[in-house]
């Protein structure tokens, strides 16, 4: 949810944006309004050589938002002792290639620490954690951050936090106002100033295959994703003084 | 005699008429917030006139005026007839207390797992 609309966010900002769906549900790249429904189109097919790189590049909703589908749990399974093996260099070398094309490369992952997930995180330049406003996940933030650190630490070094995002935000929630005050006194410059609000529109907007960005373009929710995506631009221009491509890794908390 | 029963009469007719003019004047929701005040009781269900006599009090005429305060108190006793519980505004005093220790388990908690994830995400 957060991939998708941050990716479209970013598109219609001008940027020309890559969502890879890392997640073998492949929702985001359905939400995103894949064009083609080749599952064999993916960046797991492509690293293993089975797929040449430019026939994965799938056509979106936004002329600016291109997308890769995810495998799916059969082709992972049986890739998993090369994911395993291989984990921190197979998706990287792809990834550094498609930078060349794109201002910014969203990698939407799964919640786990599959070895697929790890090789997607292996892949990735900075880490952007969407967090609900829900305490069970907001317990669980330290333990998520913890990964990301043994990840940095094994295999990709250069793993940055590009912030943590708030989401499902309901202003009239105790849980709510708690997790924010919490937040705000502990997780400090790591925390986007931007919100997400909770919102029944979520649900209901994959069904048009669009994200709600383009699909109810000014709301409040589509308001609030371009507000991030405008945090994230400054953010990623902070990190990076000449502004080089930027991976963005959706870990949902 | 029969002279005197009459004057008893009219004096106990005219002291029920004064009795009855002096009630109907009593402001009750005064005599409601005075009860709780001064007698510490909260959620009365009614306050119902009872009765008045005529006293002398530092030489004064003083009318006495009973009153009935029905008020509902549940009492909790264990299976062998102890008392557990008091009245019903001490639980509630009770249950406020929990519930306001609650609370602030639950900020403690959520100020917890925030201070745990910013110390990883610090040394990111």
């Amino acid at each position: 949810m957060t991939a998708v609309n941050l990716a479209a966010a970013l598109a219609l900002s001008g940027h020309k944006t890559l969502l890879i769906d890392c997640d073998p549900q492949g929702s985001a790249a359905f939400y995103a309004g894949r064009y083609t429904s080749d599952g064999e189109k993916n960046l797991l097919s492509a690293s293993l050589g089975q797929k040449p790189l430019n026939s994965i590049l799938c056509g979106s909703c936004l002329d600016y938002l291109k997308v890769i589908s995810a495998p799916g749990e059969r082709q992972i399974r049986a890739e998993e002792q090369l994911l395993k093996e291989k984990k921190d260099s197979l998706f990287r070398s792809l990834v550094s290639e498609l930078k060349t094309g794109f201002d910014f490369i969203l990698l939407d992952t799964s919640p786990d620490t599959s070895p697929f997930t790890i090789a997607s995180l292996c892949a990735a330049d900075s880490v952007l954690i969407p967090l609900q406003c829900e305490y069970l996940a907001f317990n669980n933030l330290g333990q998520t951050v913890d990964t990301l650190k043994w990840v940095k630490k094994e295999f990709q070094p250069h793993l940055k936090l590009a912030g943590i995002l708030l989401t499902m935000v309901a202003t009239n929630s105790s849980a709510t106002r708690r997790i924010t005050a919490a937040a705000n006194k502990h997780l400090n410059k790591a925390l986007f100033t931007s919100v997400i609000p909770r919102s029944d529109k979520f649900q209901e907007t994959p069904g048009y295959r669009k994200p709600l960005v383009l699909q109810d373009h000014t709301s409040p929710e589509a308001a609030s994703y371009m507000e991030l995506a405008k945090e994230l631009i400054e953010r990623e221009r902070f990190f990076t003084a000449q502004h080089q491509p930027t991976t963005i890794t959706g870990d949902e908390s | 005699m029969s002279n005197g029963v009459i004057l008893s009469s009219a004096v106990e007719s005219a002291l029920k008429e004064m009795i009855e003019k002096v009630r109907a004047g009593v402001d009750m929701d005064k005599v409601r917030e005075l009860i709780a005040e001064q007698c510490g009781l909260e959620g009365i269900d009614s306050v119902d006139f009872a009765d008045g006599t005529l006293l002398a009090e530092d030489n004064a005429p003083v009318l006495k005026m009973d009153y009935t305060v029905l008020m509902n108190v549940p009492l909790y006793f264990d299976l062998q007839g102890n008392l557990v519980k008091l009245a019903e505004n001490e639980i509630s005093a009770e249950a406020e207390e929990i519930e306001a220790t609650e609370e602030e388990e639950a900020d403690s908690r959520f100020n917890y797992a925030g201070m745990q994830a910013g110390q990883v995400t610090r040394t990111f």
